[in-house]
């Protein structure tokens, strides 16, 4: 297993390397760089021209490439095109408060996804399973920004139960209770956000499960209902949702941007979607990086799981 | 069971590098300092911002609004010049050209202080001249080709010798805000990193604590030259998202945002300041597209548009726009209505363009609500004199590079918009040949470097009109005329009017303000 673990490991290297290629020439081949989305009429072209080369959007590709390519070995991050500011110092910031709000987010969402998709999916066809089919594909069609939005107008402004916007009272940083009264909103939307396509998700697992044989095997010795789906069904459905699980980590980065724009919250979402706007690729590229090796390890993590719960996977060497 | 156990542990210790990169931040949060700084606090004056500037200051080279709103609270510079060319001065007591026109000499205030106690000397001045100029990439205070030379006389005087008389000097003079010599001697520029906590500067507040993504907040300097600030604390909030600003101030979680045209219902209760920022909107034809090579054709063009229609369009309704005809703002003083205005004559148009191409491109910011807005507006008025536009709405930066690129033919028409300087001179910019509208006329750059040179103000007036009836003779720029800005505050706030509305910083003076 060990041996495997660092195999996974050792290919994953080449393979971010070729991302990071792609990625890089896909910035490089676009009309415009990020000098041009931080002109102003007041510049003159001679400007603009001196900015380009000071930031070296004027040299080949490979020169490009080799100088950020280099630094990053050194462990050097860069500074944004942009505002000049250092790269690491800003991620070590909006990272760990994009991790606070969707790991919270998400685990309740796979949680209650599992509860809601095998009451449904063992309802298959009841009121029960209707109304949650119903209420999950009102989910799914629902923005996340409009009901944020709804959220906000509701709690935030109207009934003035929770702030409408921020991670903190400023001053108050300190404070637990004042991080969870800033937190309820955005963690609800969000929860709400990824619970209908997880339920959907589990609830049509569970109904396959429940046609396979050895349910009705189960059910020809007499077993339960519930034993069936508690014992049995519920252990197979739970395999796919441990890929799931694995496929989410990348989430960890990227998974918030529409929520921390509308409630304010300090996440890396919004300052990765400026970079990408902006073609800051020093950024871009990092947070490609990062997000890249978590879909990596993401899905080895689904793979070792996979073997821990599934007796009869093992993998051969 | 123990291969079972180990994998466990592996799984364990993946998840944890994970977040490995988490510690050292909230470690860094806990350890900080926090301020009592309640946004409810009556001493607290706190303003909607919709972008982060980054964690690194630099006041000589900040170019966007929030940075320069930065700059403009911690620091101050020799003095700032009004729309109507009066001056308000900070570090200068006063500002003398010599009868040649080619030496202005700065006297300073006394008994400036630095935030950190150090008083102020012309030693300062000179040392930031000779960074801003360095930096500048010869463009605020270089005269053909040659900058400016600062040199000190004494402690309290400061001269500067021009290469060439300029009219615009004056305006030029007063760009760069003052920065300590004895903090950045040595150093490679002037850039501070906000983490650390510590800017020293003159400015009417004193830098206090950055926090990404959320908010930059700044304490009341002592020392300020204009005298102590009527508001503690300053903060700037970051809120990207324009209803979440505006519900945020009328629950009283913000004091101040700029509000746009079409979200201004349901601010009764507040304060709504709309003012000039001297923004012209503009419609340009791409003088090198293959459609566009006849003036006549062009002019045809205009015509067909009613700009009070595009303008109500874009901004809602006239109360937050007015019509102009030339390229510079209302309130310059150098505005003129003397030129060719091209009023909506359907009749007119539909001759003029007969001969000409029927489908026409128009390229514009795609995430610019206004600008999409005017696009579709031009479109349908263009298809009345049977001329079909294609719209394309650009991101920024791509609409940057193709607006700059001289001889990009991909479009035929250009919306855009823009804030100069208040002296005339500063569009050259624009409207040189080779720049940004991409014109070619000889006569325009020949009244642009007589106008630079004339210091007679009656004779230079007679430059100015002449040049923006060139301007529009040449058929390639059509203004819409000026947006408002739209500044909305909590009715406590007092002392607007004092503080003096201008464009890009929003507050002249913020120690003016109070509650």
């Amino acid at each position: 297993m060990l041996k495997y673990i660092f195999k996974r490991l050792l290919v994953a290297i080449p393979l971010i390397f070729v991302i990071t290629i792609i990625c890089f020439l896909l910035i490089y081949i676009a009309p415009y760089d990020a000098v041009d989305a931080m002109v102003s009429p007041k510049m003159s072209k001679q400007e603009i021209e001196a900015k380009k080369e000071q930031a070296g959007l004027n040299d080949p590709f490979y020169v490009q490439y080799g100088k950020w390519f280099k630094n990053l070995c050194h462990g050097e991050w860069g500074y944004s095109l942009t505002s000049g500011t250092n790269i690491r110092q800003d991620l070590k910031i909006y990272i760990p408060n994009t991790i606070k709000l969707v790991l919270p987010s998400y685990f309740t969402a796979f949680f209650l996804s599992i509860i809601l998709g095998l009451i449904a999916g063992s309802n298959y066809n009841k009121q029960i399973d209707r109304i949650i089919d119903a209420i999950s594909s009102v989910g799914i069609a629902m923005p996340t920004f409009w009901f944020a939005l709804m959220a906000m107008y509701v709690f935030g402004y109207h009934l003035k139960i929770f702030p409408l916007m921020g991670m903190h009272t400023i001053g108050k940083e300190k404070s637990l209770i004042d991080f969870i009264y800033h937190f309820t909103m955005p963690y609800v939307v969000l929860t709400i956000g990824f619970l209908p396509e997880l339920v959907r998700y589990v609830r049509s697992s569970t109904i396959s499960e429940f046609k396979e044989d050895y349910v009705l095997i189960q059910k020809s010795f007499g077993s339960s209902k519930t034993k069936i789906l508690l014992n049995h069904v519920s252990k197979n459905v739970m395999l796919p949702m441990v890929t799931k699980l694995g496929m989410a980590l990348p989430m960890l980065v990227t998974g918030a941007i529409i929520t921390e724009t509308i409630f304010a919250w300090p996440g890396v979402g919004t300052y990765y979607m400026k970079a990408i706007r902006t073609l800051d690729y020093p950024i871009v590229m990092i947070i490609l990086v990062l997000s890249g090796t978590l879909v990596i390890l993401g899905n080895l993590l689904a793979d070792i799981l996979y073997c821990l719960i599934d007796p009869r996977i093992r993998i051969t060497e | 069971m123990r291969g079972k156990r180990l994998c466990i542990f592996i799984c364990i210790i993946l998840v944890l590098s994970v977040f490995s990169g988490c510690q050292d931040s909230n470690n860094n949060a806990e350890n900080g300092n926090p301020k009592e700084v309640s946004s409810k606090n009556e001493k607290t004056f706190t303003y909607a911002v919709s972008d982060d500037p980054g964690n690194t200051l630099n006041v000589l080279t900040a170019d966007d609004r929030v940075s320069l709103m930065m700059a403009k609270l911690v620091a101050t510079p020799l003095y700032s010049m009004n729309a109507d060319g009066s001056l308000n001065y900070y570090i200068a007591e006063n500002l003398e050209p010599s009868e040649d026109g080619l030496t202005y000499t700065c006297k300073l205030k006394s008994g400036i202080t630095w935030s950190d106690g150090e008083p102020v000397t012309a030693d300062d001045v000179v040392f930031t001249y000779e960074e801003f100029i360095k930096e500048d990439n010869g463009q605020v205070l270089t005269i053909n080709g040659q900058p400016i030379k600062v040199k000190k006389i004494d402690d309290e005087n400061v001269e500067f010798k021009l290469p060439a008389v300029s009219a615009s000097i004056k305006e030029n003079l007063c760009t760069p805000f003052i920065v300590p010599k004895h903090v950045f001697e040595g150093k490679e520029d002037v850039t501070v990193s906000l983490n650390d906590k510590k800017i020293v500067g003159t400015g009417p507040y004193i830098f206090d604590e950055y926090k990404a993504g959320e908010y930059i907040s700044f304490t009341k300097n002592p020392s300020y030259m204009n005298g102590e600030a009527n508001i503690d604390k300053i903060i700037l909030r970051i809120i990207k998202d324009d209803d979440t600003a505006k519900l945020a101030l009328k629950n009283g979680e913000i004091d101040a945002w700029i509000g746009l045209p079409s979200k201004m219902n349901g601010l009764e209760k507040f304060t709504v300041t709309p003012y000039s920022e001297g923004r012209i909107a503009y419609l340009r034809l791409n003088r090198v597209s293959d459609n566009m090579k006849d003036s006549e054709y062009r002019k045809g063009i205009f015509y067909a548009l009613d700009r009070e229609e595009i303008l109500k369009a874009a901004y809602s309704s006239m109360e937050y726009a007015s019509a102009g005809y030339s390229f510079l703002p209302k309130n310059n003083s150098y505005y003129t209505e003397n030129v060719e205005k091209y009023e909506q004559n359907i009749e007119k148009s539909k001759k003029l363009t007969a001969e000409g191409s029927r489908k026409l491109s128009l390229c514009y910011i795609g995430t610019d609500p206004a600008q999409k807005a005017e696009a579709l507006v031009i479109q349908a008025q263009l298809k009345i004199v049977g001329l079909d536009v294609e719209l394309n709405g650009l991101d920024q930066a791509a609409y940057m590079a193709a607006a700059y690129d001289n001889d990009n033919k991909n479009y035929d028409m250009y919306l855009g918009g823009y804030i100069m300087t208040f002296d005339p001179d500063g569009f050259r910019p624009l409207y040189g040949t080779g720049q940004m509208m991409n014109f070619a006329s000889e006569k325009v750059d020949n009244l642009f470097e007589q106008g630079k040179t004339e210091l007679d103000p009656k004779k230079r007036a007679k430059i100015y009109d002449e040049l923006q009836m060139e301007v529009s003779k040449e058929a390639l720029f059509y203004p819409f005329g000026e947006n408002l800005r739209i500044l909305v505050t909590n009715s406590e706030i007092k002392g607007i009017k004092e503080a003096g509305l201008v464009p890009i910083y929003t507050f002249e003076d913020m120690s003016k303000l109070s509650r």
